[in-house]
């Protein structure tokens, strides 16, 4: 029964729809009726006056076109080298400055995976290759004796630097990469052109052509000539040494003369 | 009545885009043998250069892989210039000098270019059952 009761009592309201409409239809946006005399006296009244900053001036002014010439100051600014392309350029410089041997190169296009071969190649011998642009180069090369490598880095280039001087190899090296094209060098800060590091590799180790000049010498001046022309050498290499090591020529200890 | 048009429609889209324009229409059918000369020391053969890259780029390279291009690397600061030895038994020599990159490949183009084959489209026979599949 109670169950009944709460049914009928706890019963929920129904809610109750409720549709906005506004009084008297629609209102007239499109083309409104115009406001009262009194009130539009106001609305003109209060209608705000902008300054016009184009008005009065003359025609080269108004035009949008006109490009100002840039400050002196805006011009040595943008000639500066970014301070990225300075570093860039001072590792170039150091690579110039602590290697024996440079070689130019103009690369044809080169497929990346070749290239990274080509490192392995260069790196069993001691050997680098960097790729720098012209301005990084002119910036690198500024107030230095390499300055006449400037022209060589034009359109695509590749430039390999080593401490030592083993052009052998690098020719050899050089022949399998058709991509490359070798155009000039540097040995021991002499630019050679690529006929003059051609002629050079071919000349072969300085030890062996040295010990040749001798054998030539022995052979013209018989057995006895090389010992003749370093006699004078030999002899003051001799006494030198004599005088820089005082032990050997004294047998008793520095102690032992004081008593 | 209309006015009749004088200069150009728009504006040049640069240097590069013509090359790139030049670069598709070059085509090494018609060439044997290209000899390039330069002296890396002498004046402007950055474009004798950069055509030899353009030349040997893998793209052009396949459109005639059996001709070869040397390179000859010069100590006498003599002039640059590019040899095409043709098919045809002609040889047409390109002083570079004073040419861009872009002129010479419009007078690769002009020259070498039209001289090769025109290819025919290559119809696919198809059977019945390979037509129904698609």
């Amino acid at each position: 029964m109670t169950s009944i009761l709460n049914k009928a009592w706890l019963l929920p309201t129904r809610q109750v729809i409720v549709q906005p409409k506004r009084f008297r239809g629609k209102i007239n946006i499109q083309k409104p009726r115009e406001p009262h005399y009194k009130r539009a006296t106001v609305e003109k009244f209060v209608e705000p006056i902008y300054f016009n900053a184009r008005w009065g001036k003359p025609l080269s002014e108004l035009c949008a076109n006109v490009k100002n010439k840039p400050s002196p100051d805006e011009v040595n600014k943008a000639k500066e080298p970014h301070p990225m392309h300075r570093i860039i350029a001072r590792e170039a410089r150091n690579w110039f400055e602590n290697s024996n041997m440079v070689a130019f190169c103009h690369m044809n296009p080169f497929p990346g995976e070749e290239k990274f071969n080509f490192a392995v190649a260069l790196k069993k011998h001691n050997m680098h290759f960097k790729v720098y642009g012209k301005p990084t180069i002119a910036l690198a090369l500024k107030d230095t004796p390499f300055l006449a490598v400037n022209r060589l880095f034009q359109s695509h280039n590749l430039t390999i630097f080593s401490p030592g001087t083993d052009i052998q190899s690098l020719l050899k090296l050089l022949q399998k990469r058709p991509e490359l094209v070798l155009m000039a060098g540097i040995m021991n800060g002499k630019l050679m052109s690529r006929n003059e590091l051609v002629n050079y590799a071919a000349m072969g180790d300085i030890t062996a052509v040295r010990s040749r000049l001798v054998q030539v010498l022995q052979n013209a001046g018989g057995a006895n000539l090389n010992r003749q022309i370093t006699h004078h050498q030999s002899t003051l290499v001799s006494r030198l040494k004599q005088i820089s090591t005082p032990e050997e020529t004294t047998s008793e200890s520095p102690e032992e003369n004081v008593e | 009545m209309s006015i009749p048009l004088s200069g150009t429609v728009k504006r040049s889209a640069g240097v590069y885009s013509a090359l790139s324009k030049q670069l598709r229409g070059v085509n090494l059918k018609p060439v044997k043998k290209i000899s390039i000369s330069f002296d890396p020391f002498g004046n402007k053969t950055g474009p004798t250069r950069s055509l030899m890259y353009y030349l040997t780029g893998p793209k052009i390279a396949n459109t005639n892989p059996n001709c070869r291009v040397k390179a000859q690397v010069l100590c006498d600061r003599s002039e640059p210039s590019v040899t095409f030895n043709l098919n045809s038994g002609e040889n047409i020599i390109f002083k570079t000098s004073n040419l861009t990159v872009l002129e010479l490949l419009q007078l690769f183009n002009k020259y070498i270019s039209s001289q090769a084959p025109v290819e025919e489209p290559v119809v696919e026979l198809k059977t019945k059952s390979e037509k129904k599949r698609r």
